[in-house]
This record gives C-alpha cells, structure tokens and sequence, in this order.
C-alpha cells in the first residue's frame, strides 16, 4: 500500500488480488449477494483509492482495509434503516453455551462427500442468520484472517467478547450442521 | 481458541461455498479507477497556474499607472495668477499671454484691475466702458494706502494684489481667452507706453476715448504725473469740440 501511495499502481493491483476475495466474501455475507454487495465492493475498493494519502503502516493492510468495509457497511446499515442485532444477554453468557451439547461429526464417510456442497451452501445460509455481530465477527476472523485484537479494536469492543462472539456463532452453526447430519 | 475438529470441517465447508469473488466487470472498474487517480497525481501540473499570481500583480500595476496617467492628464488647471511681478523698466512686449484659466480670486482681481488700467486702446474701449462703475467702489482709505506705500516702479501684480478691490459683479464675468490675453497686454503696458497710446490717440482724433484712456490712467496710477501737454491739448480740443 506504501508502494502504491507513492505512485506504483502495479502495487495496489497486488493488494487488490490478494484481498479480493475475502473482502467480496465479507461484504456479501454481510448484506446479501446482490447488486448492493457489488455496489458496496466497489465503494470500498474506491475509498481505499482515495484515502491512499491517509494510510501509514502502523497495522496491517487487511486490517485498514477491513476497518473501511466495517464502517462503509454501518453507513449503508444506517442509510438503509437497518440497525445491527445486539448480542442479547444470552448470546454473550458462556454459561449458556448449548453448542457443548452438538455433537460432531463421526466420521467422513465417502456417502457424505456428495453431500457436502449442499452442506457448505446450507453452512452460508446458518451464517446469513447469524446475529450481526456474531456474523461480523466470524467474518472478519475468517475473511478478513484478523486476530481477537484486531476485531476488538475493530468493533471497539473487548477481546473477551469477540472470543465469545466467535465462539457462540460457531456453535450455531455447529447446531445447524448437526440438523443437516 | 482452540478450534474442535468440527470447527475446522465447519470453517472449511464455509470457505468451499459461497461467493467466489466479484465480477471481472467490478475488477476491471476498481483497477481502473486506481490507476487513473495514480495517472492524474503523477500528471504534472500546468504551468499557468503557477504565473497566475505574478501576471495578476503585473496587470493590477499596469492598470494602476495608465489610469493615474489618465488622471493626471484630465486634471483642470489650477487658477494661478500670469507672471505679473514686472517692473516698469522690464520689456513688456515679449511677455506671453496666459493661458485662459478658470476665474479665481486672484483673476478677479487682476482683471478688475486691469480693466481699470486699460482703457485707452481701441480694442479695449468696451471693457473699459464695464469697468467704469466700477472704479467708484474703489475704497479711498486703501487707495490713500496705496499712494503712500507702493514706489514709482511697483510692480503690477503687487499693486492688483493689495489695494484693487473686487469688481462689481458686472464687471466679474467669465473671462474669454480674448480678454485675457489683453488683460495680459495691458498688463505689459508701463505708464509711458499708456500715455504714449493716448498722444496717439489724440492725434487720431480719437479725443473721446483718448480721455476715457486718460481718466483710467489717472485712476490706475494715481500718483503718475500726467503731462500738462496732455492736459491741455485735450482740454484744447474738447473746448474747440464743444465750441462747434
């Protein structure tokens, strides 16, 4: 991003190949895939354009890239008149942690391969229901590769509550996996 | 946080599906877009804007004198009063005109004077005729001033200056480029040129306006000594004008 600031456009055309796909991912499951996803892509891609004079290496780029998506998203959230789920009481309670009891998978028996596409779509649809801030969180940890603190710092929030964030979405989806099974 | 087996299958079956990325339309935009902002900041910048400063400061000069040149040149005249200071012995005939000038005071007053002075010559006969009324205004105690003060060979503009009251109001016009330059003839004029042109008169048989002349002289040079051939001749000759 350095290079590209200072004038190497070869260099953002590397950024923007490594972190394409996640990016496109995180946005689209966070607003559906639609035309507003690819809207919304492109609005990041170009405030990250326009902001090159802005950025300094004192974090990662998927971090400040991700912090962009985060608050491009809340603006169309906003404008959109859609407030973000909050975790409720029960959601951040680990005491009520019910994905203890799912069971995993006993095996990967080669009658399920077949099955497993339908069982990756039905795993994004489980993450489209997920809470927003639970969804949020399990994307930035997965598409964007961002670590507790950075989420936290992200969604200035505790790191103890994205641990836990993360931890009761991927028990939902545990859950719904085990409906699948 | 440790992720369980089930995790990594979730996380895996998560990465498998779903949108693979955008469209090669929305790639080809943003790359686009990214390379025209780097194009556009490395572009240099036009030369005008840089002179844009200084050009502006050089015509707001230039504009600025040519304009008070203009002024300057528009300006009217300032009324002063023509080179009077001139002795009685100076050369008075290579003294110049005036130009013609906005009445002021000092004009005023000179040509009042003047018009007192003046009333021998033929071409002045008319502006004497207006200027008779007004010598009455003529205040004696200053007059009396005068005669004691001012030496033979005072100068004219002295004399207009200080004891020439203002004229009457009829006798105050607006001086034509004519009258002044007679005004500035007759105020070359020594006494002995002005009763040189009443003996001419004289002889011409001009005998009214050669003692108009003389009446003006008395009254513009008081304290002149007016030949008694003078005198008698016209005496002599309005009598015999008379007598007829």
């Amino acid at each position: 991003m350095l290079a590209y600031k200072n004038g190497d456009a070869a260099a953002f055309e590397v950024l923007y190949g490594r972190w394409r796909r996640p990016l496109f991912r995180y946005v689209a499951h966070q607003c559906g895939h639609d035309g507003a996803s690819d809207e919304l892509f492109q609005d990041i891609w170009l405030r990250v354009v326009n902001a090159r004079q802005q950025y300094e290496a004192a974090a990662k780029f998927s971090t400040w890239l991700f912090r962009i998506a985060h608050n491009r998203l809340v603006d169309h959230w906003r404008s959109s008149h859609r407030a973000p789920v909050i975790d409720n009481a029960l959601a951040d309670d680990e005491d009520a942690d019910f994905t203890a009891s799912i069971p995993s998978p006993e095996d990967d028996r080669p009658d399920r391969l077949a099955e497993r596409k339908a069982m990756a779509e039905h795993i994004v649809a489980a993450v489209h229901s997920l809470p927003d801030v639970q969804r949020e969180t399990f994307l930035l940890s997965q598409d964007g590769n961002m670590s507790l603190e950075e989420i936290a710092s992200l969604m200035n929030v505790g790191r103890e509550t994205v641990k836990s964030r993360l931890r009761y979405a991927l028990g939902k989806l545990r859950q719904e996996l085990s409906k699948w099974r | 946080m440790a992720i369980k087996p089930t995790d990594q299958e979730i996380l895996a079956l998560y990465q498998e599906a779903g949108p693979s990325g955008p469209s090669d339309e929305l790639d080809r935009n943003i790359l686009t877009a990214a390379r025209a902002v780097v194009k556009s900041d490395s572009t240099p910048a036009p030369w005008w804007p840089r002179w844009r400063l200084p050009l502006q400061a050089v015509a707001t000069i230039c504009l600025f004198a040519m304009v008070s040149i203009m002024l300057e040149h528009r300006e009217p005249m300032t009324p002063a009063i023509p080179p009077l200071a001139m002795n009685d012995s100076g050369p008075a005939t290579d003294q110049q005109p005036p130009p013609p000038a906005v009445p002021g005071p000092a004009t005023v007053v000179a040509e009042s004077r003047v018009r007192m002075a003046d009333q021998a010559p033929k071409q002045m006969r008319s502006e004497a005729r207006m200027a008779a009324p007004a010598a009455p205004a003529h205040s004696p105690a200053s007059s009396e001033a005068v005669l004691s003060s001012a030496p033979a060979g005072r100068s004219v503009a002295a004399e207009s200056a200080v004891t020439v009251p203002m004229a009457t109001p009829e006798a105050v016009a607006v001086p034509s480029a004519k009258a002044t330059a007679r005004i500035a003839a007759d105020q070359a004029r020594s006494p002995k040129d002005w009763l040189d042109s009443i003996q001419t008169l004289i002889k011409q048989n001009r005998l009214q306006e050669a003692q108009k002349s003389l009446d003006a002289f008395v009254q513009a040079y008081p304290g002149e000594a007016v030949p008694d051939e003078l005198r008698t001749k016209l005496r002599t000759t309005e009598d015999g004008a008379s007598g007829r």
